[in-house]
């Protein structure tokens, strides 16, 4: 019996793709090239290999025992690598006996009108995977049992709906992080296009999530820490002292009577007043009142009034741990800060407000009681005006290029409201385009321009003076007429663009999920994962994914609890074995992976002195392997000798060493 | 900014008239996608251009109605056919001349033609005995003068009761 290792037995397949890489490549000419590469013992070309007909000619050849290693020239393995993995894996092979050539993004794609270059870059392609496939190693996925909990962070439209959702099967633990839940949407006066009361539909939503039996509510709470073990995630929330002991409390509102201190209401966007001691709505979920500690002056006033004896000021934060199989995070956007562009003279001129200050004067629970008043003077507009794309759209530093998508909407819709209340008025709005995209949206915009007579204004406003009477003149230009007009109007309101949470990075940094260029979480693929993160386990939705409506961010937030129910259902997870591995032996016990580790994967053993890592955490990033100065970790896949075997099988390295 | 600069004046002038009259209503739903103009025969060789005698009929400028533009319209109507928004282009540019005529902005050419009806009876008069209208009619051996107005001047007088009752001298004053 020969001791000697086995030869690899290489199988070449390369794909037509239709004719996204025959019209540029020859088939022919690259099929007789691959019979040549060492190692390879079949090379067979095929139109489609992702068809089935394609699928059974390597089972086929797998069959007939002659080859056991597999290359396929195709297209991304993003795409298909699963496809063809399935297929080793079918036929009792090892399935990381497996490389596919990307030769249609990476040679035929960029290179049409290039037809040599393309070939030459298809053979490099095909000789490294056949290089890479001959010193693969057989290796196992291993499978994680998932914890049948789940967390949701943050408790607006978007979380409420997961968390409702989720609920009927599994435990969902509910983080949010003020006193109570209905995040934006219980702000809102009307929703668009059907123009019903927002809160009539929310808080139903909100009571029921209150009330129901298998959500652990968590409000005035915050994430503390995140241990992420992908199928069993620990979390450290801090629940918030409210100095009131939720038990006692019941809500009947004769601390907030008492107390002495005024102080802006966050919920009025600061328009209104509070208490120290408060309830942000009358409708808030719980309905429990809490002591705001940094604007409280202890004079104890309170804890005199109340008849139960619930106010404890000893009262201290609690810290909650929770193991859970998934986690939604839904934590919602800010609102662009427009005061930055003066020409707009927001906070500079009394009667200039933003859309969601002009929501809560339209709201009928708000600081006015439904009544819009202009600041200057506390009398009612009779000509008002709403500037489109205020922050977005716009390339200048601290503002955003993306469309926020919402704004024509709400615009036309406040535009209405204020055009019901107040019929005799005059309604401007000034816009560069009108996107009205959704169901129904198009119809509600036609009715406003035709019932309503709002005007519609084409151009963005230039500047805008205040006169001494507190009223405003907007300089413009019609781009429909290409002519220059001055209005006056007494009140102007901006549109402001949504925009990521300012401190996103906090919650990004916990759970590990990446940004895009916008600031807002990264989905893993833009069409085909729109609610997966690039974390296994974690799903992003609503708003804080991107600018997006109620219905939008409902439908994601189903979508996020299908695909979290989906994930804990199966009761097991299977880990890409591409994790590295420490050799004790070689360790020097340097410490320089475990800070540069960027998923906390990698701990330190004081008995042993080397470092040790986790395999569950580990997502393959390789960042450790290529900081060890002693060579003592190896990253499965992708071992130094499978890397270097690649790179070797260049050409230009082979001359390289020669010349050397 | 200087006063005689010239500035477009948003005004709710016609807005009576746009929130009565049904199809003056219509060009509220106007999304300025120009294809009226696009189709428009005489926009092609003239200054006129649909949409934007919609624009600012639309924000009140007085220019609509002062201006040329609504004049050069031949009535096609291949704009009404083809308005996405089912806006009567045509129909609303008839009705702004309408509009203009009441406030006494008429173009010269009008100007003749009235004067014209009012003094002959005839929009296109025959031009007296001699005119080569009246040579054609003899070579074709008809009267040289046809039995109209023209042979009965009289009978004017009974144009002038039409008009009077549809209140036409109050608008365009002819005699």
């Amino acid at each position: 019996m020969s001791l000697e290792k086995p030869k690899p037995r290489v199988a070449v397949y390369i794909c037509h793709c239709g004719k996204n890489i025959a019209d540029v490549i020859d088939m022919d000419e690259i099929t007789e090239y691959a019979k040549h590469i060492p190692n390879v013992v079949s090379a067979k070309n095929y139109k489609f290999m992702c068809s089935n007909a394609g699928q059974d000619l390597i089972a086929e050849d797998l069959k007939s025992g002659k080859i056991d290693r597999v290359v396929v020239a195709a297209c991304s393995p993003l795409m298909h690598e699963e496809t063809y993995r399935r297929v080793l894996r079918e036929n009792n092979f090892n399935e990381f006996f497996f490389e596919q050539a990307n030769i249609r993004e990476h040679a035929s794609w960029v290179n049409l009108r290039d037809h040599k270059g393309a070939m030459d870059i298809a053979k490099d392609h095909v000789k490294m995977a056949v290089a890479k496939v001959s010193n693969d190693r057989p290796l196992i996925r291993q499978k994680v049992k998932v914890t049948q909990e789940a967390l949701i962070v943050g408790a607006g439209i978007t979380g409420m709906f997961a968390a409702l959702d989720l609920a009927n099967k599994y435990k969902v633990h509910l983080v949010e992080r003020t006193p109570t839940i209905g995040g934006h949407m219980a702000q809102l006066d009307k929703t668009f296009p059907t123009m019903d009361c927002s809160a009539c539909i929310t808080t139903p939503k909100m009571v029921e999530v209150g009330r129901h039996p298998n959500i652990n509510l968590l409000t005035y709470s915050e994430i503390e820490n995140v241990d992420l073990n992908v199928g069993n995630f620990e979390v450290q929330v801090r629940k918030k002292s409210r100095r009131i002991n939720h038990l006692i409390c019941t809500g009947c509102g004769t601390c907030g009577e008492v107390c002495p201190i005024t102080v802006p209401n966050e919920f009025d966007y600061n328009m209104g007043y509070r208490r120290a001691a408060y309830v942000p709505f009358p409708q808030a979920i719980p309905a429990q009142y809490t002591i705001d500690i940094k604007n409280c002056i202890e004079c104890k006033l309170c804890v005199d009034a109340c008849e139960v004896n619930a106010i404890d000021f000893n009262q201290e934060d609690e810290i909650i741990d929770l193991k859970v199989g998934s986690i939604i995070i839904a934590t919602g956007n800010d609102i662009f800060d427009p005061s930055t562009l003066y020409c707009y003279g927001y906070q500079k001129y009394k009667n200039v407000l933003i859309a969601i200050e002009m929501e809560r004067l339209l709201s009928s629970t708000g600081p006015t009681l439904g009544k819009v008043i202009k600041p200057s003077d506390h009398k009612t507009p009779k000509r008002i005006g709403f500037l489109q794309c205020v922050g977005s759209r716009d390339f200048h530093e601290g503002t955003h290029k993306y469309c926020s998508r919402v704004c024509c909407m709400y615009a036309i819709k406040q535009a209405r409201q204020f055009k019901e209340k107040y019929p005799d008025s005059e309604v401007f709005i000034f816009y560069i385009d009108m996107r009205t995209f959704g169901k129904g949206y198009e119809e509600f915009y036609e009715i406003a321009a035709r019932e309503y007579g709002i005007n519609f204004i084409r151009g963005r406003i230039g500047d805008v003076f205040e006169n001494n009477d507190g009223s405003l003149i907007i300089r413009g230009s019609d781009t429909l007429l290409a002519e220059k007009y001055e209005i006056e109007v007494d009140m102007l309101i901006l549109s402001t663009a949504i925009e990521a949470r300012k401190d996103a990075d906090e919650v990004s940094r916990f759970f590990g999920v990446q940004f895009s260029e916008d600031g807002f979480f990264m989905e893993a693929h833009p069409k085909l994962k729109p609610v997966d993160s690039l974390s296994t386990g974690i799903f992003i939705a609503g708003t804080c994914q991107a600018p997006r409506d109620i219905p939008d961010a409902v439908a994601q937030a189903k979508a996020a609890a299908s695909s979290a129910d989906n994930f804990m259902f199966s009761g097991e997870v299977e880990i890409e074995p591409y994790y590295s591995m420490v050799q004790p032996e070689i360790c020097s016990g340097c410490r320089s992976c475990v800070q540069l580790c960027p998923y906390d994967a990698i701990s330190f053993d004081e008995t042993t002195n080397t470092a040790d890592i986790n395999a569950i955490k580990c997502k393959g990033c390789g960042v450790c392997v290529a900081s060890c100065p002693s060579n003592a970790i190896i990253q499965n896949h992708f071992t130094r000798n499978q890397i270097l075997s690649e790179v070797r099988a260049l050409k230009p390295w082979e001359n390289y060493i020669k010349e050397n | 900014m200087p006063q005689n600069q010239k500035l477009l004046k948003y005004s709710s002038e016609y807005s009576d008239e746009l929130s009565v009259d049904d199809e003056l209503k219509k060009i509220r739903s106007c999304i300025q996608c120009g294809m009226c103009s696009a189709v428009c025969p005489s926009g092609s060789f003239t200054a006129l251009v649909t949409r934007k005698i919609m624009r600012k009929a639309l924000a009140g400028d007085h220019s609509v109605l002062s201006g040329p533009e609504i004049w050069y319209c031949s009535t096609c109507f291949n704009c009404y056919e083809r308005c996405p928004r089912t806006i009567p282009v045509t129909n609303v540019i008839l009705k702004l001349r309408n509009m203009a005529v009441r406030e006494g902005y008429l173009p010269d050419a009008l100007k003749n033609v009235i004067k014209n009806l009012t003094n002959t009876g005839h929009a296109v008069p025959l031009g007296g005995p001699d005119s080569k209208w009246a040579k054609l009619r003899e070579y074709h051996k008809l009267k040289k003068v046809p039995p109209t107005v023209h042979s009965f001047p009289e009978a004017l007088d009974e144009l002038f009761t039409l008009l009077d009752k549809i209140k036409f001298n109050a608008r365009i004053p002819y005699r």
